[in-house]
């Protein structure tokens, strides 16, 4: 328990147009985990509930060991959190910012925020109003890294920023997993960045969490199937197969439970198998909700 | 060192598997001896951008095929073994063999048949060589 | 409550709204400058302009301390910080509450002295003790549903509706039998109803911002 950066259970949260149900979610110390879903999913609404931003209606939230809402403030000092719809004072400088969190967090590193300056190449005595979207962005992600929490909460932190940032930020999160006891819970549409760099992918939609586990079981379970039929034969249903596609002679079947025998099963009912391909975390995204909702509206 | 490991995220092949095969190549061509300390999953982690989880698996995939040793809380080292860098060549050999006759096998030719084409391309390699020198 | 954190909250405010603070300070301080020069035509001058202050003030650091934050998403930054809602709470309050004592606190203070050292003109007293309390009572209203209300509309309209009732109060005072006899004695005169309203403008002040902690703790949807 007490290894766990963050632990959610049986957490449900009502809206009139919308519900977060049964959502659980562990985060082991020293982990990186990616939060993917559609738009209007329940992701941010989750994120909140991790900061006390948002109280839930059931559940259980522990954040580095403390309980939320309750002991929201406790959690805070070790928690930095970023959000798309965040935004940093426009009248101030980005140098005032640095002053003020600096004077609140004993953690703020002052070498290492000088770093971050020159590598998101952002000057400090600019005003927050004169920067460009993607300039705010670095601006808000550099002063919740410069302060080393130990937990880092970031909402769609790359929306917005060209590849070079992104690979920039991505760089100083996987420099963040040098602490083994630090950790980081980043939910993004770009499920490249995620599948590079996450130990841990949860899938969400509709409110409710599809599947979380760590990525390199995603990867083992998921394949795509190639196969020539004979004239006239149908493809058998298979176990783990969840989806299948079927264009004349040839068909694609998708599998979200791998096994090795499963290619022979198939030359055992005499047909040809051309190919068995792994799948990117985008397309085991993609079918996992369609299959989910299927399975939902059926 | 490892530092200058590439990985392509279009390579189509997961990424621990690449890792695997550029940590195999280095010991093959000696840049990587026996007995040397490989980085800790950690620290190649961190210096490849990518997640623990991944290289964690790729250390326990090589040490398993014997070609790295991992001593609890020392980390791992090259595994000693004679002739590493032939076995490596000879594992990928197999392994390429094994695609080729899969590949055969799915455009309905004969075991004879591939072992035509092998001669064939041993040939044009030889070829390909006498011209260089 | 962490109060240090408290009161950087209350600085980081300040230095935000220094524009509107400085100009208000200025003004403030010239004309309850003039009020204490006691000369006539420039007493009066000051004494229009220190309300004028008043009411600047009194909308415009609500609104660029409270309202604003929500209006620029900067809510999510403050509350990112350790604090509670209570904290950012009191914040809010201590901030605002404090700016406008230290400007119309010395101007009632002012001019009920004025007038009190005057000698023979303390029958105004109680009235001009109403007329001084009602934009107070208007101000921790204000602060308090646009801390609550979370919205610019509500904000505004209870500002709209402040300024009518004020006029309400006038009315009921002006048909009190002998109220304005009583402005022309010498002594102050404290009728009930007098008492009355005061009573009711101090009440307004403390609910309010009694009312507002309550509601704020009860919030479970902050962002």
């Amino acid at each position: 328990m007490s290894d766990l950066a963050v632990r959610l259970e049986g957490v449900g949260k009502d809206y009139r147009h919308f519900s977060l149900s049964d959502v659980a979610l562990e985060i082991p110390s020293g982990q990186i985990m990616g939060f993917i879903g559609p738009n209007g999913a329940g992701k941010s609404t989750t994120i909140r509930i991790l900061l006390g931003l948002v109280h839930q209606d059931r559940g259980e939230v522990r954040v580095l060991g403390h309980r939320l809402p309750a002991e929201q403030v406790a959690a805070k000092w070790d928690v930095g959190f970023a959000s798309e719809d965040m935004r940093l004072y426009d009248s101030a400088t980005l140098d005032w910012h640095m002053g003020f969190i600096r004077s609140i967090f004993p953690g703020w590193d002052e070498g290492y925020a000088r770093v971050l300056l020159r590598r998101f190449d952002l000057r400090p005595e600019q005003r927050i109003k004169g920067l460009s979207h993607g300039q705010r962005v670095k601006a808000t992600l550099l002063l919740v890294l410069a302060r080393r929490p130990r937990l880092l909460v970031l909402d769609e932190p790359t929306t917005g920023l060209d590849p070079v940032v992104r690979h920039e930020l991505l760089r100083e999160l996987a420099d963040v997993m040098n602490d083994d006891r630090r950790s980081i819970l980043f939910s993004s549409h770009n499920t490249q960045d995620i599948e590079q760099i996450c130990d841990q992918i949860t899938f969400i939609d509709r409110g409710r969490i599809i599947e979380s586990r760590d990525k390199e079981t995603f990867l083992e379970r998921w394949r795509r199937i190639r196969v020539e039929l004979p004239g006239g034969i149908q493809l058998p249903p298979l176990p783990g197969i969840i989806d299948v596609r079927q264009d004349g002679r040839l068909a694609v079947a998708t599998t979200n439970a791998y096994d090795t025998r499963l290619p022979g099963a198939y030359e055992a009912a005499g047909i040809r198998v051309q190919a068995v391909e792994s799948m990117t975390l985008e397309e085991i995204f993609v079918t996992n909700v369609q299959h989910s909702r299927e399975g939902a509206d059926a | 060192m490892l530092s200058g490991l590439v990985l392509s995220q279009t390579d189509g092949r997961p990424m621990y598997l690449q890792i695997m095969e550029q940590i195999r190549r280095r010991i093959a061509v000696g840049d990587l001896k026996a007995g040397e300390q490989l980085p800790s999953i950690r620290q190649l982690a961190v210096d490849l951008r990518i997640s623990v989880i991944t290289v964690k698996r790729a250390y326990l995939e090589l040490e398993r095929e014997g070609v790295i040793a991992t001593q609890h809380g020392k980390g791992s080292v090259v595994a000693a073994g004679v002739d590493l860098g032939s076995r490596i060549y000879r594992q990928e050999l197999a392994k390429h063999i094994e695609e080729a006759v899969r590949l055969a096998a799915l455009l309905g030719l004969s075991p004879r048949e591939v072992q035509r084409r092998v001669r064939d391309a041993a040939e044009r390699l030889s070829d390909v060589d006498k011209v260089r020198r | 409550m962490n109060r240090s954190l408290v009161l950087r909250l209350v600085l980081k405010d300040w230095y935000l709204s220094r524009a509107t603070l400085g100009i208000v300070a200025v003004v403030g301080a010239l004309s309850v400058g003039s009020l204490y020069l006691r000369h006539g035509l420039t007493s009066w001058l000051g004494m229009f302009a220190a309300l004028m202050a008043t009411i600047f003030l009194g909308v415009l650091l609500p609104q660029q301390t409270i309202v604003n934050e929500r209006k620029r998403q900067n809510v999510a930054f403050v509350m990112s910080l350790p604090i509670s809602v209570w904290d950012y709470t009191a914040a809010k309050i201590l901030c605002n509450l404090a700016g406008f004592l230290l400007l119309w606190l010395p101007i009632v203070v002012g001019m009920i002295g004025t007038v009190a050292s005057a000698g023979t003109f303390g029958g105004l007293i109680p009235l001009m003790l109403v007329a001084a309390l009602a934009p107070f009572a208007g101000f921790a209203l204000f602060v308090s549903v646009a801390i609550v209300a979370e919205s610019e509309t509500w904000a505004m309209t209870t500002m709209a509706a402040c300024n009518v009732s004020y006029s309400l109060v006038w009315i009921f005072l002006a048909r009190v039998p002998g109220l304005l006899g009583d402005l022309a004695s010498p002594v102050a005169v404290w009728r009930p109803q007098i008492v009355s309203t005061v009573a009711v403008e101090a009440t307004v002040v403390v609910l309010s911002l009694v009312l507002t902690f309550y509601l704020q703790s009860k919030k479970t949807d902050f962002i």
